[in-house]
Order: C-alpha cells, then structure tokens, then sequence
C-alpha cells in the first residue's frame, strides 16, 4: 500500500528513471522465477498444490497408484501392504503400509532440490515411472521439475523396444517336477529392421540362491528364505539355459500392449532394478512378479487375482490368454531334445544306429553310406545326441574332439532341408485346469461307498491329456475322503506328493520310467480295521511305447509303511509292477496295472493288486474315470469298484 | 530343476580393451551343475534359482560388456558368439539354422547376401573353428579372413 501511494505521488519525470533502472533488476527477477522456478521459493507452493490435488483425486486409492506399488490386501488383513520388501523402493519410512504417506513423499522427493548422496540416485530418475504418471495426473495443477535421465536413456536405446511377449518354459523330458513351468517376458527388439528375436532382451524374475537343490534350498525357497529380483538379460541367454541344457519347449505369447504401455512397463522394471523382494515358490514366485509388472503398465488388467493363494506358472499364463484380445499371436520353439527325437524318430533304423555308433566314434559304418543327404543327416544325430549327453553329463575334452570331427565332416557335405517339429495342437494353458475335485460312488465288496477328492494341484494320468508331457503325473496334498455305511467320513488316501515318469525308450534313448511318492493311506489289518498308515514308495523301471497310443511299463517297487498295528510299528516290501496306457482315443483311455509286493521286514505280508481305470474326458475340464480293482492285503481278498466325476477349475 | 551356475567375472574394463578381454563378457563359461536323483529334482522345483551375474539387479551396471543387462553395442557380436560358440558352429557346419542368422544380422548381413554368407562360412568352417573350444577373438579373427577373401562379403569383414 505504502509503496503504491508513494508512486502515485512521484513526479512523472522520477518515475521514469526509476523505471529505466528498475526495469533490468525486475527484468533479471522475472528471469530468475521463470528459468530457475523448480528451485526457487515458489516450489512449495508448487508441491503443496500438488498433494492437494493429488488428495482431491483420490490419487493414491487408484489401481494405477496401488500397483504401481505393488500393494495388496492380505487375506487376513483389510490393511493394504506392498508386495516389495525392499526399503529402498519407498521414499517413505511408512510406504510399505500407506500408499497415500507414500505418494506424498515421493511428490515430496521430486520437487527437491537434487541433494544426491554419493552412490544414491537421482529420485527424479530412480522413480521415473512415478514422474511419469504423477505428472500426467496432476497437469492441471504443474509440472514436476525434468530432467535428463542419461543412464535411463542409454538402456533404453540399448533394448529398442517395439513389443512384448510373455515366454513359458514348459517341463522337461523325465522330469515331472519342472511341470509347473516357468515364465518371463520378452521385450521384443527391432535390431537392424529386422525380427530377429534371440536378439531381443528378457525380463526374468528369480530367487538369487547359492546352495545346490537340496532341503535347504526347498524350504527357503518355500518359505521366502530367499531374496528375488528382476534382471535383464539378452533373450539368446535364457533360451540356452531352457531349450539347449534343460531341454524345455517354449512357448511365445505376442500381447497387444501398446508403445506407451511397454514404454511405461519398462520404466516400472528400471525403479525395480536391483530391488529384492522375498521370493516364495507358492505364491510370490516368478509368474506372480510377471502378473504384477503387466498390471503396473495397463491397471485395468486383473491377473494377479486370478492366482489368488498360489501361482502356478501355467495358471498365470492362462489369467493372460484367457483375457479377451490380450494375446495376439502365439509361437512354439522346441526344444533341441524335442527337434532331435523327432528327427530321430523319421530316419531310417540304419540311420538310428550309424549314428548311434558315431556317438561313440566309430566311423566304419558312417564311410559306407553312399548318399550325401543319408550321410548328412547321420552326422546331424550323432552332434544331436553328444549335446544331449552333453547337457547331462557336462563337457569333456574327448565329447568336444568328436564333436568337432563330426561338425568338419558335416561342412563339407550338402545343406540338407529339415522340417522343424509340428506345433502341439494344445498349448500347456489350453489344458484342463490345475485344481480338481471329484465326487465318486462306489462299492468296498459289499459295502456302498462315497468319495470326495480334493486335488489342488496339478495332474493325474488318466486326466485329459491334451496340454500335458505323456507318461507324466504330479499330484500335491491331494486327498481322498471316503464315507461308508459302517463308518462316518474318514480319509482314505492323502498323498503329500505323488510323482510319475513314465518316458518310453527309444532308438536313441533309455530313460529310466520312475516313480514316487509319500503320504498316508488307509490300510484294512488282518483283524478287519482300517488304519491310515504312513508311508514312502520308489519304484524303478522302464516303459515302452509301441505304437503312439500305447504304452508298457514294468516297474520294481519299493515300499516303507508305518502304524502301531503293524507288528514292529512298520513294514518293507518290494515287489515288481507292471501295466499299460491305452489310448483308444483322444478322449478315452484305459489304464491295466498290477502288483505284488512282498513285505519281507517288520511285519512281514503280502499285498496284490489287479486294477483297471477308465478315463473319460467329457470335455476340457470334466472326465469321468471308472475304475475296478481286485486286492489283497494281507490274507484277506476285496474287490473295490469305484466311479467319480472329476471337476477342474 | 537344474541349476546353471553362470561364472562371470565382473571386472571394470575400459571398452577400449574390448579384443583381449572378450572372455569376461559374463556368459562365455557356463558350468553346469545336474542334480543327480529323484529327490533332489523333486526339491529342485521349489525354487526358481539363479545364482552369480545378476547382471541388471546390480545396480552400478558397469560389467564389462553389459550395462545394467544391456549389451553395449561394441560388444554385441563378440557377447553372442562367447555364449552360443557352439550353437554357431553347429549352424555353420550344416549351413543353416537361427544361430547363423543370427549372427549375420548382428555383423550387418544384408538379406540378399544371407545364402552367400551360409555358403562361405560352412565352406571356411575348418578355418573358422579349428576346434570346438576355440576363443571368441580367435573364430572372430577367422571370420574375418574368411568374409575378407570373397568379393561379395569383403564389406561385412570390416565389421568384426
């Protein structure tokens, strides 16, 4: 006011000189607010104007905010929590509970002045998907503070993003443990113009361990004993690691994720980096993390929520293609063991053995092919076959001498044309679903029977096999309840983990056919009670497969039970086991197996069994599976019949 | 599940060192490690793991060759061919397959040249890889003299 009434009252003439020699200084003021605004007093009303904002929208109760962030309701909790464990994700010290405490002191964090410690970076530039999206929320309001992010910039140049994929591993050869799968994402590349995919760069998230599997490395694993990250790594390492040494088909799933999404994705992943969070196999495993950083880019997405208690790989992988429109196309890469039996399976029987021969280093039989093409592809076999006993048993200086003898002869002979293995007409997240319950009616020799199976993982041999490795079983906690006319509901069978392999011999190879299992099941004693007996089996062998819808398998079978009713509280038995898989078709199939098991230690008996199931899978999630039986346990003989209905969902 | 363990020598080197250091790229050896019985494989499944050369969770990414994961453009060809050595030669030898072209699309091949490039790589395969654990600077250095020698595929040498 004062200063208003003295320039009033000022002569014309001194106002003019004043302003000729205040014009520059306000001039340099005015130049001052508008350059160097971020730093100057008037960033803390920019800030205050922001969190207002950002309160009247409710910024941080949206999708986009919660995951961003990664938080989650707990099913024993209404209290929100992050999924990541590391502190250094939240400008917070209450981030990982509040996303509102969070989302304020990240604003907060950006609009200061860089006081950036040595070895810290840049929040501007370490929260970046976070400027991003706060900055197109709160336009209206003001802008925060740019800056020219060079390390970002330079992996960003680096990967060229033009798409995404997501990759599945699927399980590999006489291994049902790898059933689950696994999965990353591919940031597609465009090198050069064109597509050449081993080019392209993998987002993979893993537990960073450093024992060998064994129980340890199961219960840490389990039970997030271990810290897990995101890494990047070119995609030509990762298909090494699963389609040369694993031997995994793969599977590829093109999303229709837009460039900003993926651009956006990929700015989420950069404020992850060298983030752990604690890794669980059940259900913050690496499909679970994927799940999260697809839901980050594109919110309306809900994947997550469809593996709610565990994430099997599979399961993640059909939350993806099941969503309308997001899959735009689909690949299968086979595995180099997968192209071998195949290749191996169309030659001719002389072919089979020359090469099997040259494996070995003879070289008689190879001189004396006379066609070029023949002698090509023998050479083909026998490299295919060393780098399959090479993945198993590591390298070797002689393997590597024969190896390269072959590759010499082999270049000098003619390119031949081979026809790469056909596609699996259903993709592993076609199948039927991993969870199942079955009702079933039966009878127990004259007694009439109920049961209810609960099955919350994964698959049965006379389930329906499209989706799923032949020969192949994997069933967890899965349980039998039985209710009979003399007793109430009692459970009958519970396997804690039951694992089949039957994986026939071959020209080429003689996989040994296994299984194994532990759990309890119900056992009828001399004296006519039942008993639920805990017990192991191991049982060894092999399978031949005839014909492709038949397979035999013969098996040597080890058994260990225990009960206070058997005499000496337990017993051991071994004992041969034989049987066949008919296929009759796509939909049914029939399964004859039969044992004797001579329990020679403790409480010494016998046990026979004579069975045969009916499988029939009425569509992709329901079958039907009839089975009889014929048993002994100890001296006395029962014949059990059962028939259920199998639901999966 | 198998586990790889990925030796990687995570040494500070100036891109200037490029040709005598190539084997410390991070995935030239890879010592596997196969767990051996039905019980070990059944635990194996429990965790997905991955020991060594997180090469993008270390967050100061300067590794030699990588930064945080990404293959510094110097580096390309040489960081490919470290880790898919033998894939290449198995290619080379019968003339086709992804490996190949892989490798013909980082030196720069051009798409008409492709057919050219199999043929005088699997005819030069002795040269190339004289044997199956030669160094990446070694069958680079052949590659060399190999593309050199054909008129059609002298421009690409300049490359490697």
């Amino acid at each position: 006011m004062h200063l208003i009434q003295t320039l009033k009252s000022t002569p014309s003439v001194c106002k003019a000189a004043l302003l000729r020699r205040v014009a520059p200084l306000l001039g340099a003021a005015l130049f001052q607010l508008l350059f160097y605004a971020p730093y100057s007093h008037s960033a803390p009303n920019l800030l205050h104007s922001l969190i207002e904002e950002s309160r009247n929208l409710n910024l941080s109760d949206t999708a986009s905010w919660q995951k961003l962030l990664h938080y989650e309701d707990p099913w024993f909790s209404s209290q929100q929590r992050s999924l990541i464990d590391d502190e250094r994700f939240f400008t917070s010290t209450k981030g990982k509970d509040s996303p509102q405490l969070e989302l304020e002191a990240t604003l907060t964090a950006l609009m200061k002045a860089p006081e950036v410690e040595e070895g810290k970076d840049d929040p501007r530039c370490r929260f970046i998907a976070r400027r991003h999206y706060l900055n197109r929320e709160l336009a209206s309001v003001g802008k925060l503070p740019a800056i020219k992010c060079s390390e970002y910039n330079a992996w960003i140049t680096g990967l060229k993003p033009t798409g995404l994929s997501l990759v599945y591993a699927a399980q590999y050869l006489n291994n049902p443990g790898s059933s689950f799968g696994h999965t990353l994402l591919r940031i597609d590349s465009a090198h050069n113009g064109e597509k050449v995919p081993l080019l392209s760069y993998a987002a993979n998230y893993a537990a960073a361990t450093l024992e060998d599997p064994g129980l340890e490395y199961a219960v840490r694993g389990i039970f997030g004993g271990y810290n897990g990250f995101f890494d990047i790594s070119p995609y030509y390492v990762h298909i090494n690691t699963y389609s040369e040494i694993e031997n995994r088909d793969i599977w590829e799933y093109k999303l229709n994720f837009s460039k900003e999404e993926i651009s956006f994705l990929l700015m989420h992943l950069w404020e992850l980096k060298g983030l752990a969070s604690d890794y669980y196999f059940f259900d913050e495993n690496c499909s679970y993390q994927l799940l999260g950083l697809l839901e980050a880019a594109r919110p309306s997405l809900e994947l997550q929520r469809q593996v709610p208690i565990w994430a099997i790989p599979t399961d993640t992988v059909r939350a993806i293609s099941e969503t309308p429109g997001l899959v735009v196309d689909t690949s299968f890469r086979p595995a180099r063991g997968t192209v071998l039996i195949e290749r191996a399976a169309a030659a001719t029987s002389e072919e089979q053995s020359t090469a099997k021969a040259l494996a070995k280093g003879l070289f008689t039989k190879f001189e004396e092919i006379p066609s070029k093409e023949s002698k090509s592809e023998v050479l083909d076999l026998a490299h295919g076959l060393l780098e399959y006993e090479e993945s198993g048993a590591g390298p070797s200086e002689e393997r590597n001498a024969l190896m390269h003898e072959i590759l010499v002869a082999r270049s000098k002979l003619p390119t031949i044309s081979v026809n790469p293995p056909s596609t699996p007409a259903v993709r592993p997240d076609q199948g039927h679903r991993t969870r199942a319950i079955a009702a079933g009616i039966g009878f127990d020799d004259s007694e009439l029977l109920y049961d209810l199976t609960i099955r919350p993982v994964y698959h049965e041999l006379l389930d329906p096999q499209p989706g799923f490795l032949p020969g192949a079983q994997v069933q967890i906690m899965s349980a039998q309840l039985r209710h009979r006319e003399t007793e109430s509901l009692e459970i009958n069978k519970l396997h804690l983990v039951d694992v089949v392999s039957l994986t026939p011999i071959s020209p080429f190879f003689t996989p040994i056919s296994w299984r194994g299992n532990f759990g309890f099941e119900r056992k009828r004693f001399r004296d006519g009670d039942r008993k639920l007996t805990f017990g192991a089996e191991g049982a060894a062998g092999i399978s031949l497969a005839p014909t492709n819808s038949l397979l035999l398998f013969g098996l040597v079978e080890g058994h260990a039970d225990t009960d206070d009713d058997y005499r000496k509280k337990y017993s051991l038995g071994v004992g041969p086991s034989l049987g066949l898989i008919l296929d009759e078709s796509e939909e049914f199939r029939t399964m004859i197996s039969g044992k004797h098991l001579s329990f020679i230690a403790g409480d010494t008996h016998t046990e026979q069994s004579a069975k045969i199931e009916q499988g029939i899978a009425l569509n992709t999630n329901l079958s039907l599976r009839i089975s009889f039986e014929r048993k002994r346990e100890f001296s006395r003989y029962r014949s059990i019949g059962l028939s259920s209905i199998y639901y999966y969902f | 599940m198998k586990k790889i363990i990925i030796v990687a020598a995570l040494a500070m080197l100036p891109v200037s060192a490029f040709a005598a250091n190539v084997g410390e790229c991070g995935w030239g050896s890879k010592l596997f490690d196969k767990q051996k019985g039905i019980f070990p494989q059944i635990l194996a499944v429990t965790t997905n793991g991955t020991s060594g050369n997180q090469t993008f969770a270390i967050s100061s990414g300067t590794s030699g060759c990588t930064q945080n994961g990404v293959v510094r453009s110097s580096w390309k060809t040489a960081a490919f061919l470290e880790s898919n050595r033998t894939m290449v030669a198995r290619d080379m030898a019968a003339g086709e397959g992804e490996n190949l072209t892989t490798l013909a699309s980082l030196i720069g091949v051009d798409g008409s040249d492709q057919v050219a490039f199999n043929n005088i790589t699997k005819k030069n395969f002795g040269s190339i890889f004289p044997s199956r654990d030669a160094s990446t600077e070694d069958v680079m250095q052949s590659l060399k003299v190999a593309l050199a020698s054909h008129p059609d595929l002298e421009k690409y040498s300049v490359s490697l």
